[in-house]
């Protein structure tokens, strides 16, 4: 069964001057419990692509189905808590939020269900929080921690909703090596273990060998 | 240069559409604030006709027959006067005391208005219209009248006594092309009584009703000696106190026999008390204004800020490539006075054609030329103060892009 | 909870804005609820003037005989009184004053007299307002009480005269007429249009009646009446317009003409300055007051708009990951309007309490207040109570002041906001 499937999908960016092609016809099916990487240079399209997949960006035309649902046909609220509760999102620049500790941070994707009591939320808070060793981090400011460090923040507030499905844009791209070997660890056990769907985009190959299926883009559109 | 700034203005068009709204609304209060408060006070530097330093008035009472200290001899008219006359010569007598007049209702800081014409009997001059003042003799020492040809006070004094009336000078009169110091020892009656005729004795600084009110008409001074429900009494100098003091103490100044006086207040009290209301509208008006000014102090201080926070990247670089902090400074103070430049042109498009006409015709001096030139000073005065207003909340916020470090800046970008 | 420790997080990070907005905010509340609770003490009730709203006050006529005569009076006389305001539907209580406020001077028996405010009442008067007496009482036969000459003192007139507060029973002089003093009652403030004064002397009709000529109509008379509970002032003064124009009827024989001006008056009416030959302009001093408001709340509203928008383009990429972590579009405008508040209400809060501080030391300064008293510094230098000052509705209204500025200010930044597309937030391409 497939969790992901984009069928026909073009992307046209439009500005008063030029039109730009960001996908051409893209048609892509990502079954349950893959982890697949999105190779290819700068500006293929590949970020857009994400973009699509998380339902943060609309495409031009085309449908995207996620776990059986034609996400075309919701409204901006539905989509809104589709997220919520399907999909995690995993930056290159982390995007944590500077003025909440971790511990808000992590939850903030619980504050937006509203079928969870306080003390569930702190509960499984804390659950990823250790599962990701940070416990004895929890009151810390992301200022305050390093890059490896927020980027495990990062995921614990992908997976904190326990999506099905995970969306990493570089999730490496602002670590050294070390620091990123750990995370692509961490994304690994997610897979293995929990049995998410992990979709990443990447420029390490030797990363993306590591990985179930890897999908090649080239100027917008699909060469693998 | 230039162009570029403004290129880049308009990029930010949405923001800078807010401050140019708020900046129009601002020049727009600041001016017709100015302009109300300038309305308000501009009669204050004219000359007053008269000076209340040191002045003080009292009412003049009877004991009524149901009071203990009722005096039967003392009863009729006669006596009443002559025990009223007693206590004017007590006070004149008293050392603290420089002149006393009596009257109902003459001084200055007053609201009565008691509209006369005057009416040269044999010839065709236009009436001479006025605020009358009756009063004793004694007004032209107590409230310091003053002569326009130069006559002495005892020599007003002496005409007043003579029955003579003391006419002032009087912008309605003269606008109609006649002098009034020609009407010095004509013969005039007063409204429709042509019997009794009035000699005028002489032509005074038109006495005014407070420091504020510019003189609206003219003003007569007629002698009356059958007014004296009021006294009111000039001091010697700084013995203001002393005479206080003495009038509460020493009850031979109050009380002869039926006729006493009463309620004494000071000029200066009751000049605070008559020009209160506008002096509230004119420490409001100061407030309002301050205000507008204070809050888009506060609003281009927050907004540049940002801007300039926004802005790190680019000012470094522009340091990159030879800003001096001079070019950085003349940079943001332009971009504000720009904004307001051209928030000043929109709204006196608008003052002028809509707002101003209008105001003017309201104070009756929209055929003057000097309220039109001291209108377009006030706007100009008012742009000033809003630039000021401008540079300064700027000052910080361009201090601190002049501080960038060009190598962090853009590293951190 | 986690946006109010987000927003103490970055009001701490943000010192310039934090200072900015909510010093911006405190100088729009300072100025509004400064305009708002002057413009109201008219209508607030304090002892003795417990029920204002229900008190109306009938003045001065104006008449106009062709071109030739045109004259206008604040007082009336007994009969004209009685014919125009007895027996109106829907009034409780109806008292009979002297129209003007006198200052006469007081004294203890041939000692140093000092000069005060009095007033001349009838015994209604006592029943229509809510006096503390701390000693005697108030007279009941307003008759009798002329014919002894009563007087009911305030404590401070008491304590001038005698050093005392309790001198029921005791004599002083009046314009050096001995008075009999009944009754001791607690100060009133200047502010109080219908009861302020240092004495109250008994006023007796039958005088008035006796010395009014018949066809008088300024005498020297006002009227004070009180309306039943819940009856509309514009329901008396209709019954009083059609009174105005029987009367009027009758003058109009003798070639005058009667002008109503919408008496009687409301306390608010009387607090607008308009002689008696002029209606009271309500609407037109709303209207200015609503400009007034209206300047002094726009002003800061779009100052603080463009310090939201720019404090919004620092956090487009926040406001990306929280619509990627499945906020909503209220979400997003819930939490930026809920921040956005939290700081109006700061400044207010600072802005209220600097407001009646402010309104305690120096509204004399700044505010005309007391409506319609004769200029004595004594009595315009008064200052408000601060009961007068610290009342639930003025939290009330500097509350919703805060609101509106912030729905003013807030609303279109977090609109906008909200609707960003959540993929170029994130990336923070503009």
């Amino acid at each position: 069964m497939e969790t992901i499937r984009l069928k026909d999908i073009s992307k046209v960016y439009r500005t008063k001057e030029i039109e730009t092609l960001a996908l051409e016809n893209v048609n892509l099916e990502i079954r349950e419990g893959e982890f697949v990487s999105i190779m290819g240079p700068s500006g293929c399209g590949k970020s857009t692509l994400l973009n699509i997949i998380g339902l943060l960006d609309t495409p031009t035309t085309g449908v995207v189905s996620l776990l059986n649902t034609d996400t075309n046909k919701l409204n901006d609220s539905k989509l809104s808590s589709f997220r919520n509760r399907n999909i995690g999102f995993v930056f290159q620049s982390f995007h944590l939020i500077p003025s909440l500790n971790v511990t808000d941070n992590v939850a903030l994707p619980l504050s937006y269900r509203h079928d969870m009591s306080a003390s569930e939320r702190k509960k499984r808070v804390e659950e990823v929080l250790t599962r990701l060793g940070l416990s004895h981090r929890m009151r810390h400011y992301p200022t305050q921690l390093s890059g490896g460090q927020c980027q495990r923040v990062a995921i614990a507030r992908a997976i904190v909703g326990d999506p099905k499905i995970v969306l990493a844009d570089e999730p490496t791209g602002n670590l050294d090596s070390k620091m990123g070997q750990e995370v692509m660890d961490i994304l690994h056990q997610l897979n293995r273990e929990d049995g998410r769907t992990i979709v990443m985009v990447t420029h390490n190959e030797h990363q993306a060998r590591m990985t179930d299926r890897i999908i090649r883009f080239f100027d917008g559109r699909q060469v693998e | 240069m230039k162009r570029k700034l403004i290129k880049q203005m308009c990029r930010e068009w949405r923001d800078n559409i807010w401050l140019i709204l708020s900046l129009m609304v601002v020049f727009t209060v600041v001016w017709g604030g100015l302009w109300f408060i300038h309305a308000e006070v501009y009669g204050l530097f004219l000359p007053k006709g008269f000076d209340c330093t040191d002045v003080y008035s009292l009412n003049v009472r009877m004991i009524e027959e149901s009071s203990p200290y009722y005096e039967e001899e003392g009863k009729d008219g006669e006596s009443m006067r002559g025990d009223f006359e007693v206590l004017l010569r007590r006070l004149r007598e008293h050392p603290t005391v420089e002149a006393v007049m009596y009257h109902w209702g003459a001084l200055p800081y007053n609201y009565n208005f008691m509209g006369n014409n005057l009416t040269v009997a044999d010839d065709t001059i236009p009436k001479y219209y006025g605020n009358m003042r009756e009063a004793s003799p004694e007004i032209v020492d107590v409230i310091k009248l003053k002569s326009l040809t130069g006559s002495t006070p005892a020599q007003l004094k002496e005409m007043l006594r003579r029955g003579e009336l003391l006419i002032s000078d009087n912008e309605d009169f003269e606008e109609k092309g006649y002098d009034p110091i020609s009407l010095k020892g004509r013969k005039v009656f007063i409204g429709s009584d042509t019997a009794k005729l009035y000699r005028i004795g002489d032509v005074i600084e038109n006495v005014r009703r407070n420091d504020y009110e510019p003189a609206w008409a003219g003003t007569i001074i007629k002698p009356d000696d059958s007014s004296w429900g009021q006294v009111a009494v000039r001091v010697k100098p700084g013995m203001g106190k002393k005479f206080e003091e003495a009038f509460k103490d020493n009850k031979e100044l109050r009380i002869s026999r039926n006729v006493f006086l009463t309620e004494l207040e000071s000029m200066s009290d009751m000049r605070e008390a008559n020009q209160r209301s506008i002096e509230i509208n004119i420490r409001q008006l100061i407030v309002l204004v301050s205000f507008v000014l204070l809050t888009i102090f506060l609003g281009l201080l927050g907004t540049f800020w940002f801007r300039i926070q926004q802005r790190v990247g680019e000012i470094a670089i522009r340091k990159i490539c030879g800003a001096t902090r001079r070019n950085i400074l003349g940079r943001v103070l332009s971009e504000g006075l720009l904004l307001l430049l051209i928030a000043a042109v929109i709204s006196s498009v608008i003052l002028w054609i809509f707002v101003i006409p209008g105001l003017l015709e309201k104070i009756g001096a929209s055929e003057s030329s000097e309220w039109w030139i001291k209108t377009l000073w006030i706007e100009l005065i008012a742009l000033g103060l809003v630039a000021a207003g401008i540079v300064l909340s700027l000052l910080y916020p361009a201090f601190r892009a002049m501080n960038i470090e060009p190598a962090l800046a853009v590293k951190s970008e | 909870m986690n946006y109010f420790k987000q927003i103490i997080y970055e009001m701490k990070h943000q010192r310039m804005m934090t200072w900015v907005s909510v010093s911006g905010t405190a100088l729009s509340i300072f100025l509004v609820m400064a305009f708002f609770i002057t413009d109201n003490f008219s209508s607030v009730d304090v002892a003795p003037e417990t029920s204002r709203s229900r008190v109306l006050l009938g003045e001065g006529v104006h008449i106009k005989e062709g071109d030739r005569y045109d004259s206008s009076g604040m007082s009336i006389t007994l009969k004209l009184a009685e014919k125009i305001y007895t027996g109106l539907d829907g009034i409780e209580r109806i008292s009979f004053v002297r129209g003007d406020k006198s200052a006469e001077q007081l004294s203890v028996a041939g000692a140093e007299p000092f000069v005060a405010d009095g007033r001349k009442v009838d015994a209604e008067f006592w029943k229509i307002f809510d006096f503390k007496f701390i000693d005697g009482k108030p007279f009941t036969d307003s008759k009798a009480a002329a014919a002894e000459r009563a007087v009911v003192l305030t404590r401070s007139a008491a304590r001038r005269l005698f050093n005392e507060d309790k001198v029921a029973g005791r004599d002083i002089e009046i314009r050096m007429i001995p008075f009999h003093v009944v009754g001791v009652v607690e100060d009133v403030s200047p502010l109080l249009d219908n009861t302020y004064g240092y004495y109250f002397t008994a006023l007796d009709k039958e005088q008035f009646r006796s010395t009014e000529s018949d066809d008088a109509i300024f005498g020297s008379l006002k009227v004070i009446l009180k309306m039943k509970d819940g009856v509309d002032a514009a329901y008396i003064k209709e019954q009083v317009k059609n009174r105005y124009d029987r009367f009027g009827a009758e003058l109009k024989q003798n070639g005058k003409e009667l002008i109503y001006h919408d008496q009687p008056y409301t306390g608010e009416e009387l607090t607008l300055f308009f002689g008696s030959n002029n209606s009271p302009d309500i609407k037109s001093h709303n209207r200015q007051q609503w400009i007034i408001y209206a300047l002094l709340l726009l002003l800061p509203a779009i100052n603080l708009s463009s310090m939201t928008r720019s404090r919004l383009r620092h956090r487009v990429s926040e406001i990306g990951v929280r619509r990627a972590f499945g906020a909503k579009k209220v979400d997003i405008i819930g939490q930026l309007l809920g921040e956005n508040l939290l700081i109006t209400c700061m400044g207010g809060i600072i802005g209220f309490l600097f407001c009646i501080l402010f309104l305690y030391l120096a509204s004399h300064l700044f505010f005309e207040m007391g409506g319609s008293f004769e200029s004595s510094l004594e009595v315009l230098n008064v200052r408000p109570d601060f009961s007068m000052l610290f009342r639930w509705q003025n939290f009330l209204i500097a509350f919703i002041v805060c609101f509106i500025l912030n729905i003013v200010s807030a609303t279109v930044p977090a609109w906008r906001a909200s609707r960003r597309n959540p993929a170029e937030a994130i990336s923070g391409t503009h």
